[in-house]
């Protein structure tokens, strides 16, 4: 069965990302060669305060495999895993072309928006 | 040096269950490898925590969704789909068969939702406050009358508090109300006490209710207003309370024999919330009652204790009252629950109702079931082919089961629809007087879920029993015999044949009668003559309006002004004016004994009207002795009185009522004599449904009586044309702009009398009319299936030279003989049940006769057209075509 989304991919149609996988996405790209489950997890606890479960996090890399927005590698096993191997993911270009134009909607919407907060330097 | 991290060993049993292996490998490798970062920064507990959630969260989200989303797909693949679609191919490839066993139950289903709905509502269902279930009316009486209490017996029955919980005692008072502009409207109020809302167990929207020191009488009593009357006062109904309104009451007050208009001024305190309006369902203002004199008439609801019965409560409050002292003549305090109010009669339209449409649903069971056995029957040939290619047993059976539910289903949903027109039907038809709470009747949900749950066993087993003795038979034996052959159990087959029959026309039959006799009755009843004139008599309420005829000698001089304006109008031959007015007579709680004879009318059993001058002729009755008041008579006051032919017989039995005198004793004893001047003739002076032979007291019209209304009556020539709108000018220009109320004809009122019996009848008759097509279809079927099985027959004796009259004969007399057992047993049945029908009928026995015969002669043509109309067609074939098909 092909799924939904890689006829979406097939079609041209515009993916649009839910807000997981745009802090997903922007935590692979931050990581580089150290993107996986448990870096991933770390860096958007340490910058955003979210605490987003293993679960959550699989399901969301697994649509985004699926729609061909990421590519995962699995490495070696290591023993502070307990023997068990890592899966190292990195953007494609789609992938790019998608948050890139997530975060540009995400920015206009938000520009020149008076928000306690907002602009602050 | 580091040992190995490891997750605890609960934690790995539960990753079990993701479903990706690499997802498992991944989510166990990433939680061995952070556990111990986290339990470091926020301590072990913490730490566990938060192994906890990880793990619920990775083995719900990649462990149970993907699973569930699989068990779907599963079942999706598993062929139960594609058995509801072949089984909906099936039923569409016999749309015929379909729709009628789907319009069959639907209109079971539906009547029986109905009527269970309005017998829940009307009979069962408890008022919707506090306590609901053990709130009663208390009632000073017997057995056939009851009636509401005087205060001094509320105040002493609050002494039961062994059977008791809490007791309120209200009185509805019609005023008038006068907005801030002058203009005047009736509105519907109640006296209660200041404890009324917290009995009830409900609260003010906006404002406050009303409180113990608001009984104190002031120049501005508290009164809490309705939401609708609040929305009357002001737009914003938050801005209502703090204002005052003004209402006229007329209250007649026991004590002096007097009304008096009083002005109240109430300041609203309180909005009750829309949709409360209680009692009654208009009620539009509540005022504490303040200090009354203890013989005002008040309504008593009590909420009993949990566990104390009727009798108990009745013991306990009979108690009370002797331990008060004030215990009155007469059986005792009654207790009654909402339900009971409606009275015998209506009690028992509504349960023999609810037993003919469970009859009904019960024949288009049988009809129904019938129709899938014969099909069944037809399929064998195609179960055997199904089995003998694979199919297993299980499978084969799903099939069918889907079918059934896919039929029994189409008529669940075709059955609400119904039981909602048929609801919005009772509405329409719904007698005022017969049952209020209709107008508020909504589906009852339990009662059609019953309905459809007795159609949808009905149709499962008509459908799987046969598929399962086809299914165990031998197959070579049913592909052999075809679909016309007759099946292995004959016998079988024919003594089934025969039960359906019987049963559905024994059902049928005691449906039919009973509506039969509700017809007859009802017509009979229709057909009465009234003992007065109802052509061309009009009937005009009215009242006297503004502050000059608050005067009594202004109100009679209004009065005899309008009596002289309207009888000069053309057309106009009689008017006259009065109370109680036939056939809308009053009931007399008074006692009247002969002085010299000392014979005495039992109380509250009399029809009381309060009459004017030349009300006889107007009205039409005629007098068998003596004369009508005078209007001097009527003017003076003078103690005179008129009764009819009964009631002089009653308290003169030895003859000659004219210039006797009659003792008048009231409910409050006060004693006065009274001379009778006429008698008149028997009339039905509370509607056609009543009694003629009823006992029947005529006075003098008093002024000081007087009570918000009164009625005029006008008796137009036959040819004149209708002088309503001449009249009720006449009696606006005297009386004032707002006094005309109703306008009736007598012929109306009369048909309002028996809005009640017509209900019944006419719903009987369309149930019973439902129950015979049923019922006649259900014959036609069962007697055509029986005629096709035996064609083979047929064919075989024509062939052998047998005669068409003698084939003829062999099938009908085959059939007929269950129709006949049918018939004397449907005679039987309703000799029996119709007894229970008796307090319905106005005229005639239970076991009528006529009734009989003619139901008997309709159901002999009905059943014999569909015994003989198969039986014909199948003796007139040729015998070469049957054998042959074979």
């Amino acid at each position: 069965l092909i799924s939904c989304h890689k006829y979406k991919i097939l079609a041209g149609v515009i993916v649009r990302l839910t807000d997981i996988e745009q802090l997903i996405l922007l935590a692979v790209v931050r990581l580089g060669p150290e993107a996986y489950g448990v870096g991933i997890q770390r860096e958007i606890e340490e910058r955003t305060g979210q605490d987003l479960q293993f679960g959550s996090i699989y399901r969301a890399l697994r649509r985004l495999e699926e729609q061909r927005l990421v590519i995962g590698t699995l490495g070696e096993p290591t023993s502070e895993r307990g023997g068990r191997r890592k899966k190292h993911f990195r953007l494609t270009a789609a992938g790019e072309r998608a948050l890139r134009r997530s975060i540009d909607g995400l920015q206009a919407m938000a520009d020149g928006v008076a928000l306690r907060g907002l602009g602050r330097p | 040096m580091t040992t190995k991290p490891r997750l605890p060993a609960w934690c790995q049993h539960l990753l079990r269950a993701i479903v990706d292996l690499q997802d498992r490998e991944l989510v166990a490798g990433d939680l061995t490898e952070r556990w111990p970062e986290v339990s470091a920064r926020r301590g072990p507990r913490a730490g566990g925590r938060w192994l906890r959630r990880e793990v619920v969260r990775a083995v719900w989200i990649l462990g149970v969704r993907p699973r569930v989303g699989r068990a779907v797909r599963v079942v999706i693949r598993s062929g139960w789909t594609a058995d509801a679609r072949d089984a909906w191919r099936r039923l569409r490839s016999t749309p015929g068969l379909t729709a009628g066993i789907i319009a069959t139950l639907s209109l079971g289903i539906g009547a029986n939702t109905a009527v269970y709905s309005v017998l829940n509502h009307a009979l069962l269902d408890p008022l919707p406050y506090r306590g609901g279930s053990r709130l009663a009316y208390v009632y000073s009486g017997g057995d056939s009358f009851y009636f509401v209490p005087t205060l001094r017996l509320a105040r002493a029955w609050r002494g039961a508090s062994s059977a008791l919980e809490d007791l309120t005692a209200y009185g509805r008072v019609r005023a008038v109300w006068r907005d801030a502009f002058g203009t005047e409207r009736d509105v519907s109020a109640a006296r209660v006490e200041p404890g009324f809302f917290e009995f009830l167990g409900v609260r003010p929207d906006v404002g406050r209710a009303l409180l113990p020191g608001d009984a104190v009488p002031s120049d501005a009593t508290p009164a809490v207003v309705s939401r609708a009357m609040a929305a009357r006062i002001s737009e914003d109904p938050r801005s209502v309370p703090g204002q005052s309104i003004q209402l006229l009451r007329h209250a007649f007050s026991p004590a002096t024999n007097e009304t008096v208009e009083t002005v109240f001024t109430l300041t609203v305190v309180g909005v009750m919330p829309a949709g409360f309006a209680f009692p009654g369902n208009n009620t539009d203002v509540w005022f504490p009652q303040g200090p009354l004199p203890p013989e005002t008439i008040v309504t008593v609801l009590a909420r009993l204790r949990p566990g104390v019965g009727a009798h108990t409560a009745n013991a306990a409050l009979l108690a009370a009252e002797q331990a008060a002292g004030v215990r009155p003549a007469g059986p005792g305090p009654i207790v009654r629950f909402p339900g009971d109010i409606l009275g015998v009669s209506a009690a028992t339209a509504l349960w023999a109702l609810q037993i003919a449409v469970g009859l009904v649903l019960l024949i288009g069971c049988v009809n129904v079931s019938h129709l899938l056995m014969a099909r069944a029957h037809r399929r064998r040939a195609e179960a055997a082919v199904r089995l003998a290619i694979g199919a297993s047993r299980g499978r084969l059976l799903r099939s069918y089961a889907l079918e059934a539910v896919l039929l029994a289903g189409g008529a669940a949903a075709c059955g609400l629809a119904v039981g909602a027109g048929t609801l919005d039907l009772f509405r329409a038809w719904r007698p005022d007087r017969f049952l209020t709470p209709l107008a508020s009747t909504h589906i009852d949900i339990a009662s059609y879920a019953a309905a459809a749950c007795f159609s949808l066993t009905a149709v499962v087993l008509a459908t799987v029993v046969p598929a399962w003795r086809a299914s165990t038979a031998d197959p070579a034996r049913a592909l052999g015999t075809g679909t016309r052959g007759s099946d292995g159990g004959s016998r079988r087959a024919t003594v089934r044949m025969r039960a359906l029959i019987v049963t559905e026309l024994t059902l049928t039959f005691v449906v039919v009668v009973s509506a039969g006799l509700l017809g007859r009755s009802f017509t009979t009843v229709m057909r009465r003559d009234p003992g007065f004139a109802t052509r061309n008599v009009r009937h005009l309420d009215f009242r006297f309006e503004g502050a000059r005829y608050a005067d009594l000698a202004e109100r009679r001089r209004g009065l005899s002004e309008i009596v002289e304006r309207v009888r000069a109008l053309p057309g106009v031959s009689y008017v006259s004016f009065g109370q109680g007015l036939a056939p809308e007579g009053g009931i007399s709680r008074d006692r009247l004994m002969a002085v010299d004879t000392g014979a005495t009318l039992p109380d509250g059993d009399a029809t009381l009207s309060y009459i004017g001058p030349n009300y006889f002729p107007t009205a039409g009755i005629q007098l068998a002795a003596g004369r009508s008041f005078t209007a001097e008579e009527i003017r003076d006051g003078a103690h005179v009185l008129a009764i009819n032919l009964s009631t002089a017989r009653r308290l003169f039995p030895e003859g000659a009522a004219i210039g006797r005198t009659v003792d008048l004793v009231t409910v409050t004893e006060r004693r006065s004599t009274w001379t009778v001047v006429g008698v008149a003739e028997d009339t039905h002076a509370r509607g056609l449904t009543s009694d003629a032979g009823g006992l029947q007291v005529y006075f003098p019209f008093r002024f000081e009586l007087q009570v918000p209304t009164l009625t005029l009556a006008v008796r137009s020539e036959e040819s004149a044309s209708d002088p309503t709108a001449l009249v009720s000018e006449t009696v606006r220009s005297v009386a004032g702009e707002h006094s005309v109320g109703q306008v009736t004809t007598v012929d109306s009122l009369i048909a309002a009398s028996l809005a009640r019996p017509r209900f019944v009848a006419m719903l009987f008759g369309s149930l019973s009319v439902l129950a015979l097509v049923l019922a006649s279809v259900g014959v036609y079927g069962i007697v055509c299936y029986d005629v096709a099985r035996r064609r083979k027959d047929v064919g075989v004796r024509l062939a052998l030279g047998a005669g068409r009259a003698r084939i003829l004969g062999w099938l009908f007399g085959a059939a007929a003989r269950p129709v006949g057992l049918g018939l004397a047993t449907g005679v039987a049945a309703s000799l029996a049940a119709t007894h229970y029908l008796s307090p319905l009928l106005d005229e005639g026995s239970p076991t009528d006769p006529l009734t009989f015969a003619l139901v008997l002669v309709v159901f002999a043509i009905v059943a014999g057209a569909a015994v003989a109309l198969p039986a014909r067609r199948s003796s007139r074939l040729d015998p070469l075509d049957v054998l042959r098909a074979e």
